[in-house]
Formats: C-alpha cells, structure tokens, sequence
C-alpha cells in the first residue's frame, strides 16, 4: 500500500488532516461527518477540498449539527498557517502519524483518531503485547499497590504496559513498569505538550523519555472533558486486552471496557472486597463476565503471550515481582509444598547466613521456620511489621532483614512497613 | 563631667563589648542618647530618671549626652540600662568616678530602682571587657558559668550604688554550681512506648547515629509520644557543647536551667504556623536564634510536617547540610549554630487515614497536594523513615514488660563510642569517601544493594545513606569488619517508601 504512495501525496494528506485537527469545535463525530463516503490515500484531501466547496453531504450530518460551525471552519480553512503549524510541532518534538503510513495502528479499528500525534519510541507501536491497565483516580492503597505490582510483573514479562497516565491506577501502574525498566505508552486527552494532570508531570516525562506518548489532540489542544472517553478508545484500541484495577460504579475506566467489548479485545477486572466502593465497578464486571485475574501470570495466561519476555531471558511465568537473580523464582508464596528445586532462590540472593539451609524442605533451620511464620502471618491480609516482630520474637534488626530479603526474592510485598503477600 | 562604663550587647549568639560613654554638662537640662539605639534603647531615658529618683537620688538638671560606642553597631534592648545609671551617677559627680573603673555592667532597671535580668546574659557576659561584672541577680548564674568567680549578682539600683561608694559590701561573686548528677533524663520514659518494636528500635538507631527520622502515621499511633522519648535516648552534653547551646538558649531568652548550663540535649517542637524567620532565627535587631538554633546539639521534632509552609521546610535545607544558619539582612549577617537531629511526624494523608485499612477520605489531587510538600531534596535528608501504626490493643493489655531508656541510652552511649573511634559525633557526620575505609560491606551485601538498585527500588543518593544507617546498626549490635547481608537489609527496613505516601521513587 504505502509503495504506490509519493511523499508529496503524504504530505498533502498530513497537512489536510492536521487542518481538519485545527478547525473550531471539532471533535470525533464532526470529524468523521467531514470524511463521509471518502476512502482511499487521498480521503482527507478530498474531505477539505469538499469543505471548502460547502458541498458537505447534509444528510450524514451529526445530530444537532449547527450550520454556523460550518462556516467558521471554511473562515478557519483560509486563514490557518500549517507551515506554522508543522513547525510547532516538530519544534517541540512531536511526530504526526497518518494512516498511509504504514505503521497506522488503527488499520481496523471502527473509529480511528484523524491523526496520531506520538513523542518517544514509535517502535512500541509494533510490538504484539500490549495491555492496558486503567481504573479510578479515587483508588484504595490495595489499588494502587496492586497496578504497581501489575506494571512490575507486566513489564517483567516484557509486555507493553498502556495507560492513560491518570492519578491513582493508571500512574501506579505505569510507575511500577518503568520501576522494571519495561516498555510503556501513554495515551493522553490533550496536546502532547499540555501536561495533565499536573502531579503526573515526572511521570509524562518519564514515559515520552522511557516509553512513548501519544495522543490525537495537536500541541497545545486543553484537554477537556470530552477529550478523555475519546481517548480512551484509543487505550483499547491500542491493546491486545483491558485490565481493570479498580473502578467505582461510574467511571472513566469503565468507558475503556466498552470501547474494549467494540474492538473485541479481552476485559479482565482484578476482584476486590464488596465492601470497597472502589471495587464497584470492577466485581460488577466480574458479575457480567469479565476475566478476573489476580495479577500479571493470570493477564498473560489469558492473552496466551509468550512467557519469557526479551530483557528477562531467566523469566518464567512465575511471581510478578521476581528480581533477575541468580537463580531460577520461586512459586507464589502458596504453602510448604513448594517445590524442593526453588528453594535456594532466596538464600543465594538473599541472605549470607541464617536461612541458607539450601534445598532442606523441612522447616527444622531457624531462617526457614522463620519464613514459614512470616508468609503465614501475611496469609490472611497485609500486616504491619510490628505484628510480625511480636509474632516472631525476634529483634526488629533480624525480622526487617528477613522481611527484606523475602520481598527482594518477590515472596513478599513490602510497601512501607506494611507486608502483604504477592498478588 | 564624663565617665566611662562598660558594657556589651549581643547579635545572634555572639556577644559585641561595648563602652557606655555619659557626659555631664552646663547647658539647658536635656538628655541626648547616640550610637544607634533602637527604641526599646531609647526608652531607657524615662526608666533610668525613674529608677534613679525612686533610689534616692538627684537627676541631674544639666545637659546629659551618652554615646554608646562603637557607634557603628545597632544597641537593642534595656540591657545597657543599669551602665547608663551608673554613668550618669559618675559623670553627675553622685558616685566617685574611679568605683566604675574595675567594673562591667548590663542589666534592665525597673522604675523603683529594681534590677531586672535580660536575655543573652552568657554572651554578654562573655564579651564584657572587665575585670568583675554587675550582672541582675535573676540570671547571674548563666553569667558565672562563663566567667566563674568574678560575677556579682545585683538586685537593686540603691544597694549597688551604696555598695560602689564603699558605704557598703558588694554581693560576694558566685563560684558556678559544681557539675553534679543529672536530675532525672529529659523526654519521656521510652518503657511506655509498648507494642512498637520497630518505631522503638528506629528511635534507637536515629540516637546511636545521629540519624534523622520521620515517622509517617495515623493520628494517634504515637508519632509525638516517641519523639519526646528520643533525647532521653541521646548521651548528655559535653562541657564544651553544653556551654554552645547555654549560649544559644540564653540569647533566644529560654530559661536555663538551675547550674546554669543545659547539660541534656535540647528538645524543640516548633508548632507547624512558625514563621520561617522564627525557624531560622533574625527577627529583631539582636538577631534572636531561631528553633533550629535553639535545637543546637539537640532534637528539632516537626510534628504534622505536611502543614509546614513549603518555604518554611525549605529554609531547614541549608542548615541541615551545614550545620549552621547563616541570616542576612540589609544591615548585618550572623551565622548561628544549628547542628540538630531532625525528627517528622506526618500522617500519609490529609485526613490521617491514609495508612492502609481503606479508611482515607481524601481524593487523589489533595493526597498528591500533601506528598509534594515534601519536596525529594528534604525527604532525602531523612535516613530513617518509618511507618507507625498504633499499637494493637491486646499488646497494650497483655502488661508485657518493655526495655526502659537508661538500657537503650547505654547501648546507644556504646554505638556512639565506637564512631568518636572514626573521628566523627555520630556515624550521620561521615562522608561518603570515608565509607569505604570505615564500613566495607561484604561480599553478600554488596549483592543485595546491586540488586536492589537494579530493581529500581534504591537511588544512588539514598546508597550512601544506607550504608551509614547499615554501620549505625552494626555498632549497635557490636559487629565488627565488613557489613553483613543482614544489617543492610534491616537498613533498608528502616528506610520506608509507602508509595501511598510518597510515591515509588526514593
């Protein structure tokens, strides 16, 4: 396809789309009315030439449509400087991709965006494993430690973590994968140089430099409100599947599940207590039929992706949060029956003494009774050191470092002083 | 007719000698004060023709010019009060000139001829160029812990003038109080610190190395209660810092305590609506110490650190790297000494319940508000971070006996030897390059650290500071050579980073 296209050709399609972009009110649906009945590689050069003839074919019009727009465009057609505009863009560092390109990855998808403005490693977009992991603003710790524990075990898997760099979930989950040095995109609502929230601007920076951001609004586009559940097909658009952390009964998140359901991609919901508002939305989903999974094994069981990713070629579908040690992980804290070969996972990376009884099953070595009384205590829910240290006996210098060395093997969770076992 | 007495006035800590020139002469009655005083200087007109009157005797009716030299430095204060008296008393020919000669004097005078202490008295003390001193009776032990044996104590403008005329016997100077026992340590008991043992042994270690500490936690889990427990935990002052922070508190007009030095270390809890000039100290003309100052070899705790003024927490920076503030204004720049431990509380959210539990009410932007007020530069500062829940009630109840302060403070005197052996007050003070020499990690440790910074989990600036809390630990508990595995892990423990509160990097 793209062999039979001139650079003059993309060019023109570049500058008619981005003028389409630039018009007053536009927004997916106006957008969509101005290519009616057009297809093919020179489709938004035919849709602004049809503009400027005031030959718009009135009956595929949205609902509503006011005629006085209309004219504002075809004002806004004559006056716009898109040499200007290319400038901007490419001044601060903002490529424009169009769909005769033919790394479009919206070949298929029902409502593709008129442009994809993008700042960062473009090659993610070729990557077959992508999930997005989205949910509310408003999470619970629980939320939060869990989506950064998601983006942790995605990324160590080597999966293209997608989010849409929002407080609570989304950033959680974005952190946790560049904690892992992994692939991430972030899909923004506004101009890619308008930064919002203004508390995740470490993190923006940190995905376009990392990772990479795209979004369809031009430099300096507001991100208002209608922008976000537009973006949002872009995020499910994007992915091989949806995970949802957390979402209250209505939210932001749950958009992205339908937009999921449009494009066939899987949607999985993480369960949470009935009792946490912020897990409405999510048992809901679980209710109507979503995947549950407890953490990045069962994201990767369900979109069957290869189990070892590239940066982690000891990796095996094991615990989410498993350090690139010497040794092979070990299975989730699951009980004494673990098996006998993963036992000196944690000793030769861990500790120099103390608990490196080696490949002994018997919990009769002090370090591995200890163990045993610590992954016992985190069984029932995340527990505070302190509970640990009067359960145990033992000095607080001793138990913090076999707390340690247990979150560090990825058999326990450490999350300030609160413990819990990994999900 | 003129006379001479000398005096002194004090700017920040340190105490300027200066002399209190009085000049009688014929001309109409008036009263001329030079030299730069300021109003609380000038005033010392009415309250000296008063205390003069009230002591029985004459106000001349002459023309009285005083210069206060040199004239370049700002005079505050009614210190200078009493050498006024005097010197009018002189130069008026009411007082035999040569009386003065081998005397100092500072002190306030009340309107019946009392005389009143005033702040600062060991500087000025100090500075007080002459043989034997007049000093108000109030604070003359201050005074003599500086200048032993030649303080007289001064209670009232008429005795001390009958006495200077040779009609009566001057107070015998004060000899300062022998050293003695401590009365009982400052703070808290830390045995009613129950069902903590991590926020106990954190304390431990912050004593031991001079760590500072921030504790993170709902309201009600004790965060105040612990650190009051710490300078209990701290080994008393040496004379020399003793005399440093008497020095301090006297400027800043906190009351000394009885022997006349602070031999604890002090324990300053500034309330979160404090100015960052009465943090940092400079308000007035004298350049009165701020808290931080008055923390000098001492505790500066910062309870509900979120509610500090971002400027406020970021005028602590400087000093915490220096060890002493330096305040500039227009006419004048002191350095003040403020080498304090610094101790935080701050609840993980505006509404406290942020810990765990999903009881937090606030929404993500106001708990993203309240982590940026701690900007990374101060949190860095802080080696120790812990997380403190209350205590669970079974453990309260259970009557369970814990360790009290005079074991851990004898632990901690033991640590503390063992980095005075290294060359520094606590392992805190070591710089990086000694690291290396003075607490190799071994083989196993050096593993656990690179896989933690692989893991992304540790900073190349928060490495340095493990390692020191790492050999805090190690002197604790007595190990010596190159660092086990175990002592860095327990370090790291100690360095919390609840992403709830202050997000994933640290």
């Amino acid at each position: 396809m793209t062999g039979s296209i001139s650079t003059a050709d993309r060019d023109a399609d570049i500058r008619a789309r981005l003028s389409i972009l630039r018009l007053p009110q536009m927004s997916p649906s106006r957008s969509r009315w101005l290519f009616a009945d057009l297809t093919g590689p020179d489709a938004a050069v035919a849709a602004v030439e049809r503009l400027r003839a005031n030959r718009l074919p009135p009956e595929a019009a949205p609902a509503g449509m006011d005629w006085k727009v209309v004219a504002a465009w075809r004002a806004k057609l004559f006056e716009l400087d898109l040499d200007v505009e290319l400038a901007r863009h490419a001044e601060l560092g903002i490529g424009l991709l169009s769909p005769l390109d033919h790394r479009w990855p919206f070949a298929e998808d029902p409502e593709p965006p008129v442009l994809l403005f993008h700042t960062g490693d473009l090659t993610l977009l070729r990557r077959p494993d992508a999930v997005a992991v989205v949910g509310t603003r408003r999470c619970t710790t629980v939320g939060r430690t869990v989506a950064y524990e998601l983006g942790r075990g995605l990324a160590g898997a080597g999966v293209t973590v997608i989010s849409g760099l929002a407080l609570g979930v989304d950033g959680a989950a974005h952190r946790g994968a560049m904690d892992r040095a992994g692939p991430v995109i972030g899909v923004v609502a506004s101009g890619l140089d308008v930064v919002y929230p203004g508390g995740n601007r470490d993190l923006w920076h940190q995905v376009a430099t990392q990772g990479l951001l795209v979004g369809e609004a031009p430099a300096g586009d507001r991100p208002q409100r209608w922008r976000f559940p537009a973006r949002n097909r872009l995020i499910a658009g994007l992915s091989r599947g949806v995970v949802v952390v957390e979402s209250h009964a209505r939210g932001g998140a749950l958009s992205t599940v339908d937009e999921a359901i449009e494009r066939d991609r899987p949607v999985m919901a993480v369960p949470g207590s009935v009792l946490s508002a912020a897990s409405d939305g999510t048992n809901g989903l679980l209710v109507e039929g979503a995947i549950p999974v407890r953490g990045a094994d069962d994201v990767i069981g369900t979109l069957s992706f290869p189990s070892d990713g590239p940066d982690e070629p000891g990796a095996t579908p094991g615990p989410t949060a498993i350090d690139p040690g010497p040794a092979a992980p070990l299975p989730p804290a699951a009980g004494p029956a673990g098996p006998d070969s993963a036992r000196s996972g944690p000793a030769s990376a861990g500790s120099g003494g103390g608990f490196d009884a080696g490949s002994s099953n018997v919990p009769d070595d002090p370090g591995e009774a200890l163990e045993q009384l610590i992954l016992a205590e985190v069984d029932t829910g995340p527990v505070h050191v302190d509970r640990l240290v009067i359960a145990s006996g033992l000095a607080p210098a001793a138990l913090l470092a076999q707390v340690q060395a247990l979150a560090t093997t990825g058999r326990l969770i450490v999350d300030g002083a609160t413990v819990s076992r990994p999900c | 007719m003129l006379a001479t007495v000398a005096s002194a006035v004090v700017q920040g800590v340190d105490g300027h000698p200066i002399s209190v020139e009085v000049h009688v002469s014929s001309g109409l009655p008036g009263y001329t004060l030079v030299g730069l005083p300021d109003v609380s200087c000038r005033e010392s007109r009415d309250r000296v023709r008063a205390a003069v009157l009230s002591s029985g005797y004459r106000w001349p009716s002459r023309r009285v010019t005083i210069n206060l030299a040199p004239t370049g430095l700002r005079k505050q204060g009614a210190a200078l009060d009493l050498p006024i008296a005097l010197g009018i008393m002189a130069a008026s020919g009411q007082l035999p000139e040569a009386a003065l000669r081998r005397y100092g004097a500072v002190g306030e005078l009340g309107l019946d001829g009392s005389i009143r202490s005033v702040p600062a008295l060991v500087s000025l003390a100090d500075a007080l160029d002459a043989e034997e001193l007049l000093i108000p009776a109030d604070g003359a032990v201050e005074a003599a812990v500086v200048r032993p044996g030649a303080v007289r104590p001064v209670c009232d403008l008429a005795s001390l003038l009958r006495a200077l005329a040779g009609d009566d016997e001057l107070p015998a100077p004060l000899t300062p109080p022998a050293g003695g026992q401590l009365a009982g340590g400052p703070g808290g008991e830390l045995a009613d610190v129950r069902g903590q043992p991590t926020a106990r042994w954190a304390l431990e270690v912050a004593a031991a190395g001079g760590h500072h500490l921030l504790m993170i936690g709902p309201p009600g889990a004790g965060k105040t209660m612990l650190a009051s427990r710490l300078v209990g935990l701290l080994p008393p002052l040496d004379r020399e810092r003793a005399l440093a922070t008497t020095r301090v508190h006297s400027a800043a007009g906190l009351p000394i305590p009885e022997g006349g030095l602070v031999r604890h270390p002090p324990f300053r809890a500034p309330h979160h609506g404090a100015s960052v000039v009465a943090l940092v100290g400079g308000g007035t003309a004298a350049m009165r110490p701020g808290e931080i100052s008055c923390a000098d070899n001492g505790v500066l705790f910062l309870d509900e650190l979120g509610e500090f003024p971002v400027p406020v927490l970021d005028a602590l920076r400087q000093p915490l790297e220096e060890g002493v503030v330096r305040v500039s204004r227009a006419a004048r720049a002191v350095t003040l000494p403020a080498r304090f431990q610094l101790v935080a509380a701050m609840n993980p959210c505006p509404c406290g319940e942020g810990g765990g539990d999903g009881l937090c009410r606030c929404s993500e932007p106001a708990r993203a508000r309240y982590a940026r007020r701690l900007s990374g530069p101060l949190l860095d500062r802080f080696d120790l971070r812990i997380d403190v829940r209350p205590p669970a009630p079974e453990v309260l109840l259970s009557g369970s006996q814990e360790e009290t302060t005079a074991v851990v403070a004898a632990r901690v005197a033991g640590a503390r030897a063992r980095a005075a052996a290294r060359g520094v007050r606590a392992n805190a003070e070591l710089r990086p390059d000694r690291l290396d020499q003075v607490a190799p990690l071994s083989s196993a440790a050096t593993d656990h650290l690179r896989a933690e910074l692989r893991r992304g989990t540790l900073t190349g600036r928060g490495l340095h500071r493990i390692r020191t809390v790492a050999l805090t630990i190690a002197d604790l508990q007595g190990v010596e050579g190159p660092l086990p595995v175990e002592v860095v892990q327990a370090a790291l423990g100690l360095r919390s980073r609840p992403r709830s509160v202050l997000g994933a990097a640290a």
